[in-house]
């Protein structure tokens, strides 16, 4: 009776083997999928900031430190919200071009000092997409055909 | 050696020159008139129906109407009649698209629009297709061969005739918590934001509250700030400043218009004397409450409370004198002014002679947002009961007389 259903839940595992490597593989790639399309999503359109330009409050892109999310009104407000494009979340761009940012984006790397007289650093604003030793002719495919890409 | 009878009444009168001060002299009456609203000028319901909040309104030689809504992420151009034309770039980040355009103008033959989102102005030829990108700020491109200091943080407001952007640059008071704004500068730079001169400097003590809180940030517009206003025309000939410190004390006060041809010349600077209106305790608190309580259409809301609201409100004892300023094609100033003897109920518009003479005053719903205006015709939006703004035209009758 035992070694019948010993048999019966190796038979079972063995079934299943393959299929759960195959899943737990497309399951890693998925998440690795939704942890890259989280960040693009979370990253948003720019680094934005609250200014005001001829009296109105308006959002104003590329600020670093900045917010994900800005909504300015129609009752003459500007709002900001979900830290983020900041210090911590900023990717650097390596000053010999090893590290390279791509991206669809208009805001590229900027220069931004994160405390009054630190050394001004570059940092990117827009997406979190970074490409290794690949030549400006990969890099403009590569900001061509897609959205996002993390390697 | 000794001075004649002739050369004492000379100096005598030299020093009493500069002992008296010149006096503001009292705003000669203007003739009042009230604006029609234009029946011939109809914006179908289609194109009503994509705008949220028009900033700024261009006119074209045709007569065709240029409009950025910045929720539009495109231009709209209207016919003459206010029928649609077409729509001019699309939302994107590529060249000729936009995220918010808050301004736009003309250039010689060419449509300028400021993009705040996207940190760029955009040239565009009005007939034809191409433009040229401008960005400004932190991704301001470098001239090698730069010589002057250039604007890093500022926002072009105008592009003047000869291709110089009128330029605002905000500074923020490094002692205050919460970064709030202590001053502007207005700058005339080149296209690549090297800064050709001061056009000047203003406070801005009294125009914004800002709030921070554990995951974002609010600014509001003061809503009965003094700080100095400006505005320069469509094709940015003309530039003018108001100056208009809202009275604590007395009913009575003086305000000063400083109009330049092309951000370089001064064509004028006039003092104009008013009494003021005294700003009512239940006006504040709707306000307030409208700030601390916005409707879904307003704004959404936020964690900033009454008490925090009423803390940092600026509220002087009377009106700041006034509240809006728009410079005509032809160089005229229209400033909207709450003055004692102005009309009840209506936004009440004195209108300045590009020599800085009052021509009128003209009566215009208080609903009314003026955006653009060509000597006898104005076009501006009206919130109806939904507060869905509603493109007009008015025009003046009996101009001049």
């Amino acid at each position: 009776m035992r070694v019948r259903y010993f048999g019966l839940v190796l038979g079972f595992v063995l079934l299943l083997a393959p299929l759960s490597a195959a899943s737990a593989q497309s399951l890693a790639s998925l998440a690795a999928a939704n942890t890259a399309t989280t960040a693009v999503e979370k990253a948003g359109p720019g680094c934005w900031g609250c200014e005001q330009v001829g009296g109105y409050p308006v959002c104003r892109g590329g600020v670093v430190p900045g917010y994900y999310n800005c909504i300015a009104s129609v009752l003459q407000t500007c709002q900001v919200s979900s830290s983020g494009c900041g210090g911590s979340a900023a990717v650097p761009l390596d000053p010999d071009g090893s590290t390279q940012y791509v991206s669809r984006g208009s805001l590229m790397g900027v220069t931004v000092a994160f405390h009054a007289g630190d050394p001004p650093v570059r940092r990117n604003c827009e997406g979190v997409v970074v490409a290794r030793k690949q030549t400006s002719d990969d890099i403009t495919t590569v900001r061509m055909r897609t959205g996002s890409l993390t390697l | 050696m000794s001075m004649s009878r002739q050369q004492w009444k000379v100096v005598a009168a030299l020093g009493l020159g500069f002992w008296v001060q010149p006096v503001p002299a009292p705003m000669p009456p203007a003739a009042r008139v009230a604006a029609v609203r234009d029946p011939a000028f109809t914006v179908p319901d289609s194109v009503r129906a994509l705008l949220t909040y028009v900033t700024s309104l261009a006119v074209d030689p045709d007569s065709s109407l240029y409009l950025a809504d910045p929720q539009l992420g495109m231009i709209l151009q209207l016919e003459p009649s206010g029928d649609f034309r077409r729509t001019i770039g699309r939302r994107g980040a590529g060249p000729g698209e936009f995220n918010s355009v808050l301004l736009l103008g003309l250039h010689r033959d060419s449509l300028w629009a400021m993009d705040p989102g996207l940190v760029r102005l955009t040239l565009m030829p009005r007939r034809g297709s191409g433009a040229v990108t401008v960005p400004f700020g932190n991704n301001a491109m470098t001239a090698a061969s730069a010589t002057r200091p250039r604007s890093r943080n500022g926002m072009p407001a105008a592009m003047f005739p000869d291709g110089s952007l009128l330029v605002q640059e905000v500074v923020r008071d490094s002692a205050s918590p919460v970064g709030e704004e202590s001053h502007s500068f207005l700058f005339r730079t080149a296209r690549s934001l090297e800064i050709l001169d001061t056009v000047a400097r203003f406070s801005m003590v009294h125009s914004g509250m800002r709030f921070i809180y554990r995951d974002g940030e609010s600014l509001y517009r003061q809503p009965f700030g003094d700080d100095a206003l400006y505005a320069a025309s469509s094709d940015g000939s003309v530039l003018v400043m108001v100056t208009r410190d809202a009275s604590r004390q007395r009913s009575g006060g003086t305000f000063t218009v400083t109009a330049w041809r092309g951000g370089k010349v001064r064509l004028f600077s006039r003092e104009i004397s008013y009494d003021a209106i005294r700003l009512p305790r239940g006006v504040v608190d709707s306000v307030v409450d409208r700030f601390a309580r916005p409707s879904g259409k307003d704004a959404p809301s936020t964690p900033v409370t009454e008490d925090s609201i009423r803390r940092r409100l600026f509220r002087p004892t009377y009106y700041p004198p006034v509240e809006e300023v728009k410079v005509s094609r032809n160089g005229e100033v229209w400033l909207k002014v709450r003055f004692a003897d102005g009309p009840k109920g209506v936004g009440d518009w004195l209108v300045l002679s590009r020599h800085g003479f009052p021509l009128n005053r003209v009566a215009l719903p208080a609903s009314f947002r003026l955006l653009e205006v060509n000597r006898k015709t104005a076009w501006g939006t009206e919130g109806d009961v939904l507060d869905v703004p509603l493109l007009v035209r008015y025009q003046i009758p009996n101009w001049g007389t």
